[in-house]
């Protein structure tokens, strides 16, 4: 029978620390960095031009449409066929906000479609500008819709984080990995690699809840409790 | 051009082997999902729980980990070998069961209270109400989510690949690996995106058009 | 036959009795020690102003709620809404709702045939020819085979009432049936259930239409605050109220503003 002890583990914890730190570096940037390029991408889709519009969609239905692995090859693999080569690290970043641009655009257009017209139309009525109307009228407005969704995506990004030690990141699923093939102790190591996904899930899902309590007084949107 | 028609045919049999494992990963999630779904709907508080960390659980848990887990410790508890298929299999309806849990919830939760009661106001029991009443109902709302559901399952399957399953995108390795040279390099990566795309975007459209005919019955 | 409560001289046994009855929602009471009887054949008008708990107390009768005290009595079974024989208590009464409650998924002639076939284990057959027979009685033969999407809101309530007559009900409850129509349909209803008192069927109805009150009824309820106010012939509660908040609420709603 298995005998299940963390003490495998403890030898390890210092490169567990840095996997962790890997993990949350890169999905708190491609997080930040999606987010930004998701607003801008649900405007160029909601924008009047058709042809703008299109490439919008294009772009959501390509990505979103493909799996992270493979955009992460073409990236890693494919790109050096133009004489772009990129580090692992940046490959990997890229593809992660690649992706999660796709799903945080159609987040937001959502968000921009619901704010009603007459918001618009008053705003411009007291004569604000084009910049604070967004500023301070509607994107406020488009965060509070898309809030609950927003923070499904960030999970969907720690998620997709997993995927980055193909790109030779040493991420926490690196770890699980590499560790688990030095000393076999495969329980122990997917038990900690495994608590702390679920630990920074909930800790997004709690913090969620109790911002979004706290900002817009929505009551709680996710997790069991 | 050409490598494409010498290994089409491989190309082929990979995409057959992939949506052949998301296809039995699904039905195994919807499986689990209805039971686990049901257990969200429960008046029981602790059942409610119970099912809602399980979930939540898996939903926290990035796939390629599920995969590892039992790929490789699985393997250590059971001491039988697993295939890559057999283990992929599980890591996929395992992750997907989560998400179907979620969509089952969804649908029960949709169907008005009313149409119990009128059920039941007519001397129906309970399990006949759920069997005439709810469930006929309450499917049509789950299908479109369900058909979301096969899509990420789809895409997940790619990561059976990393095991060494050869689904699609291990498929489109191998060829690259066998045909070096940067040109069919990028190329055959394009290929295997390419036939992703236009496969979930067809099965996604399909979802789309179940979800506006729905609305339009009712 | 109508039996004025305390004036007729043989009393039979009352097919509904309601003793002390008492409901709450955790803290909050919504209605509190309610008594009355309902003899067969009887039509009881319930009225009263929104939220006191009228159909609070409907629900109490077929079970789809309990309650926290004292005791509702239908034909010598006492309803407990967590007892296994509350099922053949259900079989004995039908219910109608403000809001239909169709099934979306059935046919008019399926939502009239389900409950015969599975809750009576009736064949198709006879559940068929039963189900015409109550589409006639609702003057909907023609639309047997539409599904409640394609059938306008006065339409949607008659054949909710087949659906509940099909079961052969002993007891006919109504929530507001006409509040969710169209004015123009809500007519047809209202002649429908009229057809049913003439029949002799005993029922239960909360509505605030005064005059099928007043045409149909033979006793009139009226509910406030949680409790009953005023128990008595419709015409006495509508033309001369002893109570002072019965004759407020008479003049609020048939003279609205
Ligand atoms: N499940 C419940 N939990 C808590 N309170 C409830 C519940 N159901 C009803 N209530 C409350 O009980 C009170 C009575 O409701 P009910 O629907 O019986 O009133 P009503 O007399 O039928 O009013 P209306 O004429 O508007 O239909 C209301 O204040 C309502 O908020
Ligand atoms: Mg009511």
């Amino acid at each position: 029978m298995y005998n299940f002890n963390l003490f495998f583990i403890f030898p390890y914890l210092d490169s567990l620390q840095w996997a962790i730190w890997n993990t949350l570096q890169i999905s708190v940037t491609a997080t930040f960095l999606s987010i930004i390029f998701g607003v801008l991408m649900a405007l160029v889709r909601l924008s009047n031009y058709k042809y703008l519009r299109l490439c919008g969609v294009f772009y959501v239905e390509v990505v979103r449409n493909m799996p992270m692995v493979v955009l992460l090859y073409l990236i890693f693999f494919g790109l050096p066929s133009f004489g772009i080569v990129l580090s692992g690290y940046i490959s990997g970043l890229t593809a992660l906000t690649m992706n999660s641009t796709a799903f945080m655009t159609e987040i937001f257009r959502s968000g921009f479609m619901a704010v009603s017209k007459g918001q618009f139309e008053a705003a411009r009525a007291q004569g604000m500008t084009n910049t604070q109307l967004y500023r301070f009228i509607i994107l406020p407005q488009v965060f509070r819709i898309s809030y609950a969704s927003l923070g499904n995506q960030i999970i969907g990004v720690i998620m997709g984080s997993s995927i980055m030690m193909i790109a030779t990141i040493e991420e926490v699923t690196a770890w699980m990995f590499n560790t688990g093939s030095i000393n076999f102790r495969y329980f122990e190591v997917f038990f900690v690699g495994g608590l702390v996904y679920f630990v920074l899930c909930q800790t997004v899902n709690l913090v969620r809840n109790a911002l979004g309590k706290i900002i817009f007084k929505t009551a709680a949107a996710g997790g069991p409790w | 051009m050409v490598i494409l028609i010498d290994y089409s045919f491989l190309l082929i049999r990979g995409l057959g082997i992939t949506l052949w494992i998301s296809w039995v990963a699904l039905l195994l999630a919807a499986l689990i999902g209805a039971l686990i779904g049901l257990g969200r709907t429960s008046k029981r508080w602790s059942i409610r729980f119970l099912t809602g960390v399980y979930a939540e659980f898996f939903r926290s848990i990035p796939v390629l980990v599920t995969l590892f887990f039992v790929y490789y410790g699985l393997t250590l508890l059971t001491g039988i070998n697993l295939s890559t298929f057999v283990a992929a299999t599980i890591a996929l309806a395992l992750e997907g069961s989560a998400m179907m849990s979620e969509v089952v919830r969804g649908g029960l939760q949709s169907i008005a209270k009313g149409q119990r009661e009128a059920a039941l106001s007519t001397g129906m029991k309970a399990w006949q109400v759920e069997l005439f009443i709810v469930w006929p109902q309450a499917i049509r709302v789950m299908i479109p989510p369900a058909v979301g559901v096969y899509v990420s399952t789809l895409k997940a399957s790619s990561l059976a690949s990393v095991i060494g399953y050869v689904e699609l995108t291990k498929t489109g390795l191998l060829i690259r690996e066998s045909v070096r040279g940067h040109s069919g390099s990028l190329l055959i990566l394009v290929v295997i995106a390419t036939i992703y795309v236009i496969i979930n975007f067809a099965i996604s459209r399909l979802g789309a058009m179940l979800e506006e005919r729905n609305n339009f019955v009712n | 036959m109508s039996t004025e409560p305390g004036l007729s001289v043989i009393q039979t046994d009352p097919i509904l009795r309601v003793d002390s009855v008492t409901k709450s929602f955790g803290k909050k009471i919504i209605f509190n020690n309610i008594s009355f009887n309902v003899q067969a054949g009887q039509v009881v008008v319930i009225v009263g102003p929104s939220g006191t708990g009228k159909s609070t107390f409907l629900r109490c009768v077929n079970g789809l709620e309990d309650i926290q005290s004292g005791r509702i009595v239908f034909e010598g079974d006492i309803v407990n809404a967590h007892s296994k024989n509350i099922v053949s208590l259900r079989k004995r009464i039908g219910m109608i709702f403000q809001n239909f409650n169709l099934y979306p998924h059935l046919t008019a002639l399926e939502n009239v045939t389900l409950a015969p076939m599975k809750v009576l284990g009736e064949s198709r057959k006879l559940a068929d020819e039963r189900a015409m027979d109550m589409f006639r009685k609702v003057r909907l033969e023609h639309r047997a085979s539409a599904y409640p999407s394609q059938l306008s809101g006065g339409e949607q309530q008659r054949v909710a009432i087949a659906r509940a007559l099909a079961m052969n009900p002993s007891l006919m409850m109504f929530d507001e049936p006409t509040s969710a129509l169209d004015p123009e349909t809500v007519g047809d209803v209202l002649a429908i259930m009229e057809e049913l008192a003439r029949d002799g069927r005993t029922m239960l109805v909360v509505t605030h239409e005064m005059g099928f009150a007043d045409h149909v009824g033979d006793r009139m309820i009226f509910m406030d605050g949680g409790t009953i106010i005023e128990d008595g012939p419709p015409s006495e509660l509508l033309k001369n109220p002893k109570e002072k908040r019965t004759q407020q609420f008479v003049n609020s709603v048939l003279r609205p503003n």
